[in-house]
């Protein structure tokens, strides 16, 4: 049974010329993390807000495990964190963790040992809890935030630009914290702008443009993944002595993409092919005048209007 | 009813130090202004009426403006539910407001022979009455319009109901004058017992009116939330 079934979804809003999202179809399973990427304006938001119950479908169905999303046993299991996270101002980091605690209906009697334990998690413990949320800054709130979704051990997690204004700690917090979701088995849904952080965590990935899926791929969450660089060399540099070095590398870590005179476009394996690549070079006397990531595959979705590919889900 | 709901009402809005400046310039000046008319009198139900709105206002939009409704609704928590906690908790805050400065008046009132203890205690069932019912109307109007928008609502409804009283007056039409009436019993609903228990005989239509205009404020706002749809992308 898939954990979250989308079938045919259709969302015009009220007096729009165009519908938000066109028949949609998506099926998670348990544990899998599903990126939403596309451009300001493709639906994802809308598909976001369709899953929690917060819009309703003008065609189609959406079932978490078999029920409605509004359903409260739903609602029980679920973990929000919107982009924007809102809170009042009166309330200090503990107390609206206490505050959302209840409002779950998790049990009294563990709330200060989970509020706790969820605050420390997320680096917030302390001082830092008991400050009013108004002193907060947006990395803070976006950790308290996580802190919040996942206060009910979650089996549908849902996240809107989760990382926006954390600094480095805390994304890498956050790729643990979604690694450690991963492996209990919650279904991840992640909309982000942040291509490298989608790449990173995410087990499959959805592109969404006008309101309809361009494409749907499976990935690797966690693994290297190919991406690109741009080499410049030197008018001295000999196209034997660069063949000769590139050749040390391993065929199938590096790939010669396209050649513009003396720009070389390698397709690399991961980050550790690109240095081993550019050790051989400089190990071999070639004159680099520089060398640039090229974008990754991700980017390029956004750069290849009308691909489709249908992907694997 | 969600206890967790009604508890942060009620922080939130007495923890605001505007509103409870509010609060106390809207409630002075009731109080004081009784302390100058001999006798004294305990206070009435209209008197509590700007502290509901002080109370009040946003009940349910501000948290439809600020975003904060949607990750209530991401809990367990169903939207009626969520109507009729925020009804409960402004009903109650009113009314604890509007008896806090019914006791103070109190020992003057009966000292002074304003009012007979049986005379007190009938306001203090008014005041209760219409801090329910109002708490209804400004709960139903809220659901309608996002940030305070339930007072502009609230603000144009009573002058139309005047406009339409005056209009009939004028014209010499009761039936005008009645609907302006009306407009205005439902928009602040109200209970005079002096009405009910008339002539010594029970007259039940002020408390029916008042029933009707609370269940109608209620209705509609469990009504407008139901249908209404969150995106966080148009704040609702």
């Amino acid at each position: 049974m898939a954990a979250i079934q989308v079938s045919n979804l259709t969302k015009k809003y009220r007096g729009a010329l165009n519908p938000a999202l066109v028949d949609v179809s998506l099926s998670l399973e348990p544990g899998d993390v599903c990126g939403v990427i596309g451009p300001n304006g493709a639906g994802k938001t809308t598909l976001i807000g369709c899953l929690l119950g917060f819009l309703f479908p003008t065609a189609g169905t959406i079932t978490l495990d078999d029920r409605a999303p509004d359903d409260l046993e739903v609602r029980r299991r679920t973990g929000y964190l919107p982009e924007r996270l809102v809170m009042d101002r009166w309330m200090s980091g503990a107390d609206f963790l206490r505050y959302h605690h209840a409002l779950a209906g998790l049990p009294d009697g563990s709330r200060p040992r989970d509020v706790e334990g969820a605050l420390y998690r997320v680096g917030l413990g302390g001082e830092a809890s008991q400050r009013r949320v108004a002193s907060y800054s947006r990395g803070m709130l976006q950790r308290l935030g996580l802190a919040q979704a996942l206060l009910n051990q979650p089996r549908f997690l849902f996240l809107d630009e989760p990382t926006s204004g954390m600094d480095p700690s805390g994304v890498v917090l956050f790729r643990e914290l979604i690694d450690e979701q991963r492996q209990r088995g919650t279904t991840v849904l992640l909309n982000s702008h942040q291509l490298d952080q989608v790449e990173r965590v995410c087990t499959r990935i959805i592109f969404v443009k006008a309101g309809r899926i361009q494409s749907m791929d499976t990935t690797d969450a966690g693994a290297s993944h190919q991406r690109d660089l741009r080499v410049r060399l030197h008018a001295d540099a000999s196209d034997d002595v660069v063949a000769r070095a590139v050749a040390l590398v391993l065929p199938e870590s590096v790939r010669l993409r396209s050649r513009n005179g003396l720009e070389f476009d390698y397709a690399v394996a991961s980050d550790g092919a690109a240095a081993e690549l550019l050790k051989c070079l400089i190990a071999a006397d070639v004159p680099i005048i520089e060398a640039v990531p090229g974008e990754g595959r991700l980017e390029r979705l956004f750069a290849e209007p009308g691909r489709r590919t249908g992907g694997n889900a | 009813m969600n206890r967790t709901l009604m508890l942060a009402f009620w922080r939130e809005r007495f923890t605001s130090i505007i509103r409870i400046g509010l609060l106390i310039t809207v409630c002075g000046f009731p109080l004081i202004g009784r302390f100058f008319v001999k006798p004294v009198t305990v206070i009435g139900p209209a008197d509590i009426i700007a502290a509901m709105m002080v109370l009040g206002a946003g009940v349910i939009g501000r948290d439809i403006s600020t975003g904060v409704l949607q990750l209530i609704l991401a809990r367990p928590v169903t939207r009626r539910e969520y109507v009729l906690s925020r009804w409960l908790a402004l009903g109650c805050a009113g009314f604890a407001v509007g008896f806090l400065c019914w006791l103070i008046l109190l020992p003057l009132a009966l000292s002074s022979g304003g009012s007979t203890i049986n005379h007190a205690l009938l306001r203090l069932g008014e005041i209760g009455l219409a801090s329910f019912g109002f708490a209804a109307v400004i709960t139903g109007l809220s659901s309608l319009l996002p940030g305070f928008g339930d007072l502009a609502l609230l603000l144009a409804g009573v002058m139309v109901g005047s406009f339409l009283s005056f209009l009939g007056d004028v014209g010499k039409s009761p039936a005008v004058s009645r609907i302006g009436e009306e407009v205005a019993r439902t928009l602040v609903p109200m209970v005079s017992f002096g009405d009910v228990l008339y002539d010594g005989t029970f007259h039940a239509y002020p408390i029916l009116a008042w029933a009707s205009a609370t269940t109608l404020g209620l209705l509609l706002a469990i009504y407008a939330m139901n249908r209404r749809e969150f995106s966080y992308g148009s704040a609702g």
